[in-house]
């Protein structure tokens, strides 16, 4: 291997077919360093893609490759290598980092990337949060108050909607099963919007309890509310009264 | 079959993203997100890499294709996740200097989807950062991820902090290093080496021998 001057000012080398360096300039040491084999200084992404591209088969060809950093603390050099075989045996290779700008932006986007990503987990933490508070609030919506012996009155709060009635279902299913209790008194007073996949679970909730041996009976149902519970197919077993006052009377 | 990654490919390469995410949503009528993930998106970054490889195109192309690709992933739609009863909690990234993080996205993507509490820390996390946040957020999953073999020390390293912490969570090791490289010393009844996302599945599935996914 010999040290040649008087070439281009760039870092050059001369290879041959195995990718020896015969020849180097004084720009490629700086670059590169000192190598024997111009694979060595190729990124593992990088070598098969030399071994290909540069071939005495072809015979001029210019190549992307990344460089390994020479320092530890460095990222990849993008670089492209020009290639020109002289003959089957030997290859003059001029090594050209990519621009500058080419690196400013790929880090730019890095960063914009992370920032992203940062302000996602803010917001992450915040939603998580308020998920939990929905949750707890949901799951409040359905007390099950013993009245005596035999009956319990479940007040519902609120929109009857799907992801409500999931959490409720656990606990009412529950609390039917520990105490004595076989009536339940569903009171729709206080119910906003019946939503229809919330009612088809809803009524999911009934059968199941009414399979366990509950009497279930809605209270206080609206007008408006009752107008879309006939629009579902209701359990024959379920039973209605028109107010709390009278369900009261007749099961305490 | 027809090459739905390489169609996709050429999309990412566009840096077209309304007609990207117009063609991710159209699968997702067809196939699974899991199937999509593996087979689509992972190939067609592969297929990019591939194109790279044979000199057709340039890494600034590259770069716009996991831009591209990276906004599908966070704007494809979300699909309802599983409810549990105890919510688990699984913390990603990928480790210091690992540029690569589409993959580790997606993991957190399919945790996230078994309803899961995810933290994905993205790529390029140095350690002392991710104990800061692993202490904060007390997982039960740190899954981490490497392409390149330079990491191996330091995913080495990583490991043998995770098992010094006292609630004994599952390490998790992941990325293109550990389908192309053999990771069975790193293995043990607390790390596990994952390789790739359908190995992810079995996981969430089957647990490991059945065993560790109920104590984790």
């Amino acid at each position: 291997m010999k040290r040649v001057e008087h070439t281009f000012p760039l870092p050059f080398v001369t290879i041959n077919k195995n990718y020896k360096i015969q020849t180097y300039s004084k720009e490629a040491i700086s670059l590169i360093g000192e190598h024997e084999n111009l694979l060595e200084i190729m990124d593992e992404a990088s070598v098969m893609k030399v071994k290909d591209w540069v071939t005495p088969e072809i015979l001029k060809a210019s190549v992307e490759v990344h460089l390994q950093a020479m320092d530890d603390e460095e990222d990849l050099l993008t670089a492209d290598l020009y290639v020109k075989w002289n003959n089957d045996m030997y290859a003059e290779i001029i090594l050209m980092l990519k621009d500058e700008k080419l690196t400013k932006v790929t880090k730019t986007l890095n960063q914009l990337r992370s920032r992203l990503n940062d302000t996602n987990f803010e917001l992450l933490e915040e939603k998580e949060k308020l998920e939990e508070a929905v949750e707890q609030n949901n799951q409040l919506s359905a007390p099950f108050i013993i009245l005596n012996e035999e009956t319990a009155l479940i007040p519902l709060f609120g929109d009857v909607s799907e992801e409500k009635m999931y959490s409720i279902e656990t606990q009412l299913l529950q609390k039917s099963q520990e105490g004595e209790v076989d009536t339940l008194l569903f009171d729709f007073t206080a119910v906003g919007d019946l939503q229809r996949s919330g009612v088809s679970v809803l009524l999911d909730v009934m059968t199941s309890l009414s399979y366990m041996g509950a009497e279930i009976t809605f209270i206080g149902v609206q007008p408006a509310q009752a107008k879309q519970l006939k629009e579902m197919s209701l359990p024959q077993e379920i039973k209605f009264i028109g107010s709390l006052k009278t369900a009261i009377q007749k099961f305490c | 079959m027809t090459q739905h990654h390489e169609t996709l490919a050429h999309l990412f390469l566009d840096g077209d993203e309304e007609k990207a995410l117009d063609y991710m949503n159209e699968l997702l009528h067809e196939y699974s997100r899991a199937y999509l993930y593996e087979s689509v998106i992972t190939q067609s970054m592969y297929y990019i890499g591939q194109l790279w490889e044979r000199n057709e195109i340039s890494v600034a192309d590259e770069h716009l294709a996991t831009a591209v690709c990276d906004f599908v992933l966070s704007t494809l739609k979300e699909e309802k996740p599983i409810k549990r009863t105890r919510q688990q909690k699984a913390l990603l990234f990928g480790v210091e200097k690992e540029q690569h993080y589409l993959g580790i996205k997606m993991v957190a993507e399919t945790f996230k989807e078994q309803g899961w509490r995810v933290r994905y820390l993205g790529p390029d996390l140095p350690l002392e950062h991710s104990l800061t946040q692993i202490e904060k957020f007390k997982p039960d999953v740190i899954g981490l991820s490497a392409a390149l073999s330079y990491r191996l020390p330091t995913v080495k390293e990583l490991i043998r902090r995770f098992e010094r912490l006292e609630w004994k969570p599952f390490i998790m090791v992941g990325g293109r290093m550990a389908s192309k490289f053999d990771l069975n010393e790193f293995q043990s009844d607390r790390v596990m080496v994952v390789k790739g996302l359908p190995h992810l599945h079995q996981w969430f599935k089957e647990g490991r021998d059945g065993v560790i996914n109920e104590t984790s």
